[in-house]
């Protein structure tokens, strides 16, 4: 009896050690320089094939950004339908419709609190080789295209000081600093650095702050204008000037606070965002709130939310060799 | 054995009657000590993480009284503040209990140290904290608090002083104090607030008395204009209305001194938290023909201001 209670008294102690659970933690999922990665699965395509032969390609696709894919296009380009050609096709759920065998429309989400890994899928084709006449083996190249409309966020926290000369005296929450995130958010366009600054207004009793957002493509694709995101995978090939007219550009629309659009337009007709374009060396848009702030609001930390809007493509290809079966 | 018995019962009594004596002793409690003056501080399990769309998070706010000002009747005298500021208004709103964003403290609560109450008056005042939605993006926000006190807060200085009407005599007498060389120093402690007289010096003509003083802030805040109290402290002062400290009286035993400069009633100016003034007494007003020591009261009054940081984090609330 004796024994029984001891040994309960153990297991009590016991229990009641182990029951603090893991720790909980949250990732943030604002981070990295990834959007869409595209990828050849593992052995599929194989690097060498027979003439007359079958052999498979999977794509994989794994959203590692922070925002939505909802109609992206993923193209396919074979080197020469008569040589090698698709066979068939499977895709691994309905995030991905086959448009026709070379073309496919997907979405796929993207990192958030609940799913931290992001959309994933993958797409099957079976492909077939034709016979090889002239040469002992031929090499192809099989490219694939993806063109996607996507979205960065920045939220950086900066510090708004409605009296920057230091002419009242006191102690401030904060102090005017520069944000620099190397580290990305989320997405392939980020915004590199925020320079901060806030200047006097005509009305002694207002500041206007400014910010000089610094933005680049650290993804390695090609950037596309937001209003046609779709077009790099177009049926139609591009040509050189029509590529020019709608790469590197994107949409920048500012907020400070919750609600407070920036004015990130030079121009006076009305509008606040600004498609910027980002084939230049130093890509950056200055913004400002030309309303101000009155100055007794003194100095406190707000979210300065950046959301750049854009199409993105990325391209992968994979060489192929085909070989001859040699006559025995 | 029976030696040994007597040598301890007669130690043990010596040990009683040593420990008897000291309890009846009252300690004697100088309550004008020390260079505080109202103490901000946050007690425990003051939650430092919050949810947007969280609605009244109290955060408790703790504030001692340290210094020795106001006493029993000088309670209609003190008038005090605290503020709230450094976030964002569109994202949190923050009140104190009676729904601004300052609250007028409680003389009767916040009485100073007397020599009943070393510790001084205490009271705790809850902050209330909402927080709307967090912007689209924005998956965490952490402002700095800033809590202000401001106050109005008196200190009374009585260093001892020598008062030799005949500094200058050559007859030999034995006199209870002197003045070498027809001057002194008078080292000053802290007198229980934030600003104080440091140092008392003595000069002495045939025809007067002279004293200049120094004066310092010792504590971490800012002096500021007595009229700001009711002012929201981050919107920031003007340089003119900071470090002006009043002389409200001077007396040398209880006779007001007969002029200084400021005057009384008019601001000394500090300078990187020092100042001087200087008070002169007539020899034909001193009523003894022998030396004698007497108290020199200086009352400064000021108005002061200081802050506490605080961080808080508010995390985005997931949605699924």
């Amino acid at each position: 009896m004796k024994k029984i209670i001891f040994v309960c008294i153990i297991a009590i102690i016991i229990i009641g050690c182990s029951s603090n659970g893991p720790t909980i933690s949250s990732e943030d999922v604002y981070q990295g320089t990834d959007g869409l990665v595209v990828s050849f699965g593992k052995g599929n395509p194989p690097p060498e094939v027979f003439e007359n032969s079958a052999f498979y390609v999977v794509l994989e696709l794994a959203n590692k950004g922070a925002y939505d894919i909802q109609d992206g296009v993923l193209d396919i380009n074979y080197p020469n339908p008569s040589f090698i050609e698709a066979a068939d096709v499977n895709t691994k759920s309905d995030n991905i419709l086959p448009l026709d065998n070379s073309k496919f429309q997907f979405q796929l989400p993207g990192r958030s609190e609940l799913n931290v890994a992001g959309g994933q899928d993958a797409i099957g084709i079976r492909m077939k080789t034709g016979a090889i006449l002239a040469t002992e083996s031929q090499t192809a190249t099989i490219s694939v295209n993806a063109c996607y409309h996507y979205q960065s966020r920045a939220t950086p926290v900066i510090c708004i000081d409605t009296d920057p000369l230091g002419i009242r005296q006191g102690k401030k929450a904060c102090e005017v600093q520069d944000v620099a995130d190397g580290n990305g958010q989320g997405a392939p366009v980020s915004v590199t650095n925020v320079e901060v600054k806030m200047i006097p207004s005509a009305d002694a009793n207002m500041v206007i702050p400014q910010f000089k957002i610094t933005i680049q493509n650290v993804g390695g694709g090609i950037v596309f204008n937001p209003n046609h995101p779709l077009y790099p995978c177009n049926l139609e090939p591009l040509n050189q000037d029509e590529v020019d007219t709608l790469s590197d550009h994107v949409l920048v629309h500012a907020e400070l606070s919750r609600g407070v659009q920036l004015d990130c337009d030079p121009t006076d007709d009305g509008k606040k965002d600004i498609l910027l374009d980002m084939n230049q060396k130093d890509v950056y848009v200055i913004c400002s709130y030309p309303e101000g702030i009155p100055v007794e609001k003194g100095a406190f930390m707000s979210p300065l939310n950046i959301a750049l809007d854009y199409g993105y493509q990325t391209s992968l290809s994979f060489p192929i060799t085909v070989k001859k079966i040699s006559a025995s | 054995m029976r030696k040994t018995h007597i040598i301890i019962l007669l130690v043990i009594a010596i040990l009683l009657v040593s420990c008897s004596k000291n309890a009846n002793q009252k300690p004697s409690i100088d309550y004008r000590t020390g260079t505080q003056g109202l103490v901000l501080s946050f007690p425990n399990g003051v939650p430092l993480q919050i949810y947007e769309n969280d609605v009244d998070v109290r955060i408790p706010v703790q504030i001692e009284n340290k210094g020795a000002f106001p006493q029993f009747d000088e309670l209609s005298y003190f008038t005090g503040y605290i503020w709230i500021g450094g976030y964002d208004p569109n994202i949190v709103g923050a009140h104190f209990d009676q729904g601004d964003v300052w609250k007028q403290l409680d003389p009767e609560v916040l009485e100073g140290k007397t020599a009943f109450n070393a510790q001084g008056g205490v009271t705790v005042e809850d902050l209330l904290i909402s927080v709307g939605d967090l912007p689209t993006g924005t998956t965490s926000y952490q402002p700095q608090l800033i809590f202000y006190l401001t106050y109005l807060y008196k200190t009374i200085a009585s260093p001892t002083i020598c008062v030799d009407p005949q500094p200058r005599s050559i007859n030999v007498k034995d006199k209870v104090c002197s003045l070498p060389d027809f001057q002194k120093s008078y080292p000053v402690a802290a007198q229980g607030g934030p600003v104080g007289v440091t140092g008392v010096q003595q000069v002495q003509t045939s025809t007067q008395m002279i004293f200049k003083f120094d004066i310092q802030n010792f504590g971490i805040g800012q002096v500021i204009e007595k009229d700001l109290i009711d002012q929201n402290p981050n919107e920031g002062y003007d340089w003119r209305d900071l470090n002006k400290v009043y002389i409200e009286d001077v007396r040398l035993g209880d006779q007001t001194v007969d002029k200084c400069k400021p005057d009384i009633g008019e601001a000394v100016d500090l300078y990187q938290g020092v100042g001087h003034f200087q008070c002169t007494v007539s020899m034909a007003s001193i009523g003894s023909a022998q030396a004698y020591t007497t108290p020199l009261t200086v009352t400064l009054s000021y108005g002061y201001a200081e802050s506490q940081f605080r961080n808080i984090k508010i995390l985005e609330a997931i949605q699924i």
